[in-house]
């Protein structure tokens, strides 16, 4: 009985054995008719650091209770902020007369309403948050109008779009301060929507009459004037007046770095696909990465001095070229390379995580850094990847993804280099008089 | 067996969604996986890569920025509205934490470890309020009002312009060390002075000013 029982185990284990070689050998045919080199860590490791299809960040899919101001605002501007960047695809792409990526990016924009709405539904009720967000993605296809109308040279459907827009734009504004309670005032809201409006049409003007370096500066401000925008939808849906919100240094800078590494991500993305496809606004497009880096850097030396802030700086610029090194290979079909960059790029992060720990005195640790951008860069390569082979619809999602990962790298930077501007701060106030001339009770 | 065979044909059809959706949980994108092996093998038939024939060679030359932005050190603070037109000495941090004050009564001093002129996050400007005989450089602070402009050359010759925003003053005991100087998302300017009682026994006035400015050029 014993024997028997003992060879019915062995067996079962010999059937699961052939199951998992049937698996990995499926699993590497399926990487190899995707033309991705071979890497069996991609299929074993855990789902954070790999590229997903999951648009929301998980930690935002477990949790839907209430979210007070500061992580509202955060959540808001981690999502209009990209929503703002997929619309800039979305039209770019239309004047390009590209539908199979209008089509893919218009998928994408669709679920960008519906995060923006669940995230509002977490401070608003639930019905507010639905108009505003149905608003939204109206205004949206209003832009996808203005785009159709350039593309066709049509100038009275042209001005027929911004008109609607101009409509649109006050009837949400309207909205906002109604389901605000008046905490967001109307006109405040119709300026900022409508300066969100007119710098998202200007950007694609600019790219329609290729003048790419504007175009890009555009896009920048629109990208930063979201920012802004969160943070007043957030204080305005949480009850608070938006010019009295008591801000703290530490959240002005996470949501700086949440900006800035979340505009590298948008950033990256056009400058690889850019690059893979040869367009002519590669350079314009890379000259916005360089400034992001820039921004970064400046980010850094501001919290941490210039010279602790130089050697990871040094390290991100590695990382970016690395990136763009592995378009090149992909364009170019070249395997090899493709996978020395993939080794290259995790030395990469795991070397800033390194610096980074060191520069702020192990206030942050190099495993989470390593890990965030890890998981982050797997999912730009993967995007690239997908674009390239035409997979519009997952090279979005998967760029989403990585968007959606830089609000908690921004989240571990923040709190590590507060520390640090502390211990680095002046302790009290100034001795600056010296005689009792300037005086009084 | 046949019973065997059935959970392995599930195991390997989920595992191979698993790997073409990229590894996310079976249970939040099995509907997506599955479309996502359609969309997969439609592509591969369409075949409408846009990659490039040739990669331009713009883009193969192109290499990343590796240096920071850079701001020339600051020399010279003059506000016109006060009248106050003085070279900057150089300041450090105190042994005991504390900032250190100007080294003379007429001059002012910038703060070293902190932001420049125009950089990003707080730069921060000292200046005696009176000396032992007499007025110094910075006795007329407290007169500047919201709007009024601050010019701080720099050693390139280039003049970073700021305007006040607001005028605070603070108990010494008490002072604000994050409010002054914490990173700002914007480049700012501190002009710090005393103000207030002056403490015979001490030595010292009992208060600070801090008149707090942003950057307009």
């Amino acid at each position: 009985m014993r024997t028997s029982g003992t060879a019915r185990i062995l067996a079962r284990l010999l059937v699961g054995l052939r199951v998992v070689a049937v698996i990995i050998a499926l699993a590497v045919l399926v990487q190899v008719l995707r033309g991705e080199p071979l890497a069996l860590d991609r299929l074993f490791s855990s789902p954070p650091s790999i590229g997903s299809v999951i648009t929301t960040s998980a930690t935002d899919q477990e949790q839907s209770g209430p979210l007070g101001r500061r992580e509202l605002r955060f959540k808001l501007q981690e999502l209009v902020a990209h929503d703002t960047m997929l619309a800039i695809r979305f039209m770019r792409s239309t004047i390009a007369d590209d539908p199979a990526f209008v089509d893919a990016a218009n998928a994408v924009l669709v679920r960008s309403a519906d995060d923006v709405e669940l995230a509002l539904a977490r401070a608003l009720p639930a019905e507010d948050a639905s108009a505003f967000a149905d608003g939204w993605a109206e205004y949206t296809q209003g832009l996808f109008a203005y785009a159709t109308a350039l593309r066709d040279d049509d100038d009275a459907a042209r001005e027929q779009a911004r008109e609607q827009l101009t409509a649109s734009a006050a009837e949400q504004a309207t909205l906002l301060s109604e389901i605000t309670d008046g905490s967001i005032e109307e006109d405040v809201a119709a300026t900022s929507l409508e300066m969100r409006g007119d710098l998202l049409l200007y950007q694609l003007d600019a790219y329609a009459g290729e003048d790419y370096d504007q175009a890009y500066e555009l896009a920048h401000e629109a990208y930063g004037h979201s920012a802004a925008f969160a943070a007043t939808l957030a204080a305005g849906a949480t009850g608070h007046d938006p010019h009295a919100v008591d801000v703290s240094a530490k959240e002005e800078l996470r949501a700086e770095l949440a900006r800035v590494l979340g505009e590298h991500v948008e950033l990256s993305t056009d400058t690889l696909r850019a690059g893979v496809t040869g367009s002519d606004d590669f350079s314009a497009a890379a000259g916005a990465l360089d400034g992001n880096t820039r921004e970064l850097s400046d980010i850094m030396a501001s919290a941490l001095g210039g010279k602790r802030a130089r050697k990871p700086i040094k390290l991100w610029s590695e990382h970016v070229d690395q990136l763009l090194r592995y378009a090149i290979a992909v364009a170019d079909q070249d395997a090899a390379t493709r996978r020395e960059l993939r080794d290259g790029l995790r030395a990469t992060s795991e070397r800033i995580g390194r610096q980074l720990e060191k520069a702020t005195d192990h206030e942050i640790n190099a495993i989470a850094v390593t890990e965030a951008l890890r998981s982050q860069q797997l999912l730009q390569l993967d995007q690239i990847d997908a674009y390239a082979r035409g997979d519009y619809a997952s090279a979005h999602d998967t760029a989403s993804t990585a968007h959606h990962r830089a609000a908690g790298l921004a989240k571990t930077l923040a709190s590590g280099f507060m520390t640090i501007v502390r211990t680095r701060m002046p302790q009290g106030g100034a001795d600056t008089g010296g005689g009792g001339t300037a005086s009084t009770p | 067996m046949s019973r065997v065979g059935g959970r392995t044909v599930h195991l390997v059809a989920a595992l191979l969604l698993l790997a073409l959706g990229g590894c996310a949980p079976v249970t939040d994108v099995a509907d997506r996986a599955h479309g996502s092996l359609v969309r997969y093998f439609d592509d591969y038939a369409r075949d409408r890569s846009p990659v490039a024939d040739e990669v331009p060679d713009s883009v193969r030359d192109f290499r990343p920025q590796t240096k920071p932005s850079s701001t020339p050190r600051p020399t010279r603070i003059e506000i016109p509205s006060i009248e106050v037109a003085s070279d900057l000495d150089l300041l450090d941090l105190a042994d005991d934490g504390a900032i250190e004050p100007p080294p003379q009564w007429e001059t002012a001093g910038w703060y070293r470890r902190g932001a420049r002129p125009g950089q990003r996050g707080p730069a921060v400007i000292l200046g005696h309020v009176d000396s032992t005989t007499g007025p110094a450089v910075f006795f007329r602070l407290d007169e500047l009002d919201k709007g009024d402009e601050i010019h701080v050359v720099r050693e390139d010759g280039s003049t970073a312009r700021f305007t006040v925003r607001r005028s605070e003053r603070y108990r010494k005991a008490r002072f604000p060390t994050g409010e002054v100087y914490s990173p700002t998302p914007h480049p700012t300017l501190r002009l710090v002075t005393c103000t207030g009682e002056f403490d015979q026994e001490a030595g010292s006035y009992r208060d600070n000013l801090v008149v707090f400015a942003d950057l307009i050029q």
